[in-house]
């Protein structure tokens, strides 16, 4: 579900911190109200509130880079089970990252992180006022609820702990999916429209995010 | 090669442990179950011996002999109730084995790592499969549109009450279901012998193929029944396991309840016979060429260096 104060709304996007941010908002003590299901968007969120609710309001998302995207969203996965109603589970699961992120790439030939992220941050609704990213999501988030009239303790928020739901045996998705340089590639090129964007001064290391498999 | 088995148990093993028997012995191997007598196994002076972590057998120490054992999981992810015991794992490693083995493709690797990371013990995925020998298509009158042949019990209820039964209480669908266990009333024709089997897939027009929850979730311990009927030329029609859709590209799995009824219904009607009979022909094609315990005892002897006879598994 979105979640909402009486000066933020933020749209939740499935494995970009949105849990964390959940929380933190709790423990701030703002007292989020929840609206519509975990993951609405526009325009479904209109089912549950009016536009004027929005249109008063800084409205917020967070994404994520599309290679630590497919990483977690595969971790998440193994960890917690596949989901056949989901189409990116029914059409492209594997417990191999390699083979479920080939298997994406060729599902969804524009990139389904692009087409994910584009339902949220979309321009078309002119209602997204700011969009974080999950690498810095603990300052992306200070800034926004600062922007939007939050007065934030930044120590008693960057003291929150991290929800790592895609932890294994106290290893992150980081550790467990490894890209090939070629896989690597492709997902940059496939999901080009969202990192031009969002991500074109970001650094990636393809040493750290390629090698052979930890199992 | 003379190769002893396990003693015949009961629930999938022993159906299992079937299919690598007639596999076995259909490439003329010697083979023979074991019942845990020391002497029998010296007597036989096996080559290789198969077992189980679930049905420990005092293995003697003797360095002629390869072992294989068949494992659970035992890796980084948490599968309550599923994943190998403390008990087994210390048992397992204590018996030195050459290979352990699970229910898991290649790409469930991660599933059983722990069994090569912690303990030093290489896994081989072998996942079930069809015993060519035992089932194949007889060409027959298909006279019941739905044949299921399995046991229910609780944990099998989570996928098979949602899944199976609305099918089978439809009134478009005829059907006789063969099985043990817990079923609701009037469903159930009892037990079936083995020799029946068979014949029994070959009068179906359809297989719904149930899998537990945790299939659904992870992918793997496949049941047989999906690679089975397929020999028999009858249509298998899987529940959500989207793991196998790479594995066993003409099966016809369903998305959710809904989906699977919906595809058991349509793939059963007499207009759709054609449809059906070039999907069943695909699939019968489909486990014949890469899924037969043929293939499985391949991939196990190649794991074990016994190269010659991995090929000739296949030949």
């Amino acid at each position: 579900m979105a979640l909402a104060t009486d000066k933020i709304v933020f749209l939740h996007v499935p494995k970009t911190g949105g849990i964390w941010i959940k929380n933190a908002l709790n423990s701030l003590g703002l007292n989020p109200i929840e609206i519509g299901t975990q993951h609405d968007s526009f325009p479904e969120l209109f089912n549950s509130e009016p536009r004027e609710f929005f249109e008063n309001k800084l409205v917020f998302t967070f994404i994520r880079h599309p290679v630590f995207w497919y990483q977690s969203r595969w971790a998440f996965r193994i960890k917690h089970g596949w989901q056949s109603r989901h189409p990116l589970d029914f059409n492209c699961a594997s417990n191999d990252f390699l083979l479920f992120v080939d298997k994406a790439l060729s599902y969804k030939p524009d990139g389904w992180c692009s087409w994910l992220f584009e339902r949220y941050i979309s321009k078309d609704t002119g209602l997204v006022d700011k969009i974080g990213r999950t690498e810095n999501l603990v300052g992306d988030f200070i800034d926004i609820m600062r922007e939007a009239g939050h007065d934030v303790d930044e120590q008693q928020v960057r003291d929150f702990s991290f929800v790592n739901s895609s932890d294994m045996d106290g290893f992150g998705s980081k550790y467990w999916a490894k890209y090939s340089e070629e896989l690597l590639d492709r997902v940059m090129v496939v999901e080009d429209s969202i990192i031009s964007r969002y991500y074109h001064d970001f650094p990636i290391d393809p040493k750290t995010l390629c090698g052979s498999r930890n199992y | 090669m003379r190769i002893l088995l396990c003693q015949r148990v009961g629930g999938a093993f022993g159906y299992i442990t079937d299919g690598i028997l007639n596999a076995l012995k259909d490439r003329g191997h010697m083979v023979q179950r074991w019942g845990g007598d020391e002497q029998s196994w010296f007597q036989f002076n096996p080559d290789l011996y198969i077992g189980c972590s679930g049905h420990k057998q005092d293995i003697p120490k003797d360095s002629s002999t390869k072992i294989a054992i068949h494992v659970n999981p035992y890796g980084p992810v948490n599968m309550n109730g599923i994943n190998e015991s403390r008990e087994n794992i210390d048992w397992v490693t204590s018996k030195n084995p050459d290979v352990v083995f699970g229910y898991g493709f290649d790409s469930d690797r991660i599933i059983w790592s722990y069994w090569e990371q912690k303990n030093n013990i290489k896994w081989v995925p072998m996942p079930t499969a069809g015993d060519k020998v035992m089932f194949r298509n007889l060409n027959i009158e298909r006279d019941l549109d739905v044949v299921y042949l399995g046991g229910r019990w609780e944990y099998k209820g989570l996928t098979i009450d949602p899944y199976l039964l609305p099918v089978l209480r439809d009134d478009r669908i005829t059907f006789k279901l063969h099985g043990w266990g817990d079923w609701p009333n009037n469903i159930c024709s009892g037990v079936l012998e083995e020799n029946h089997v068979n014949k029994f897939f070959n009068r179906g027009k359809i297989c719904p193929c149930m899998s537990e929850r945790h299939t659904h979730q992870y992918g793997i311990d496949i049941p047989e029944r999906a690679w089975k009927v397929a020999l028999c030329g009858t249509l298998a029609i899987h529940d959500p396991v989207p793991t196998l859709r790479d594995k066993f590209k003409s099966l016809v799995i369903s998305q959710n309840p809904e989906n699977f009824k919906d595809l058991c219904i349509y793939y059963s009607r007499p207009s759709n016979k054609d449809e059906r009979d070039k999907l069943a022909k695909e699939q019968q094609e489909e486990v014949l060429a890469n899924h037969t315990y043929h293939n499985r005892l391949s991939v196990l002897f190649d794991s074990l260096d016994l190269k010659d006879d991995a090929e000739f598994m296949l030949a």
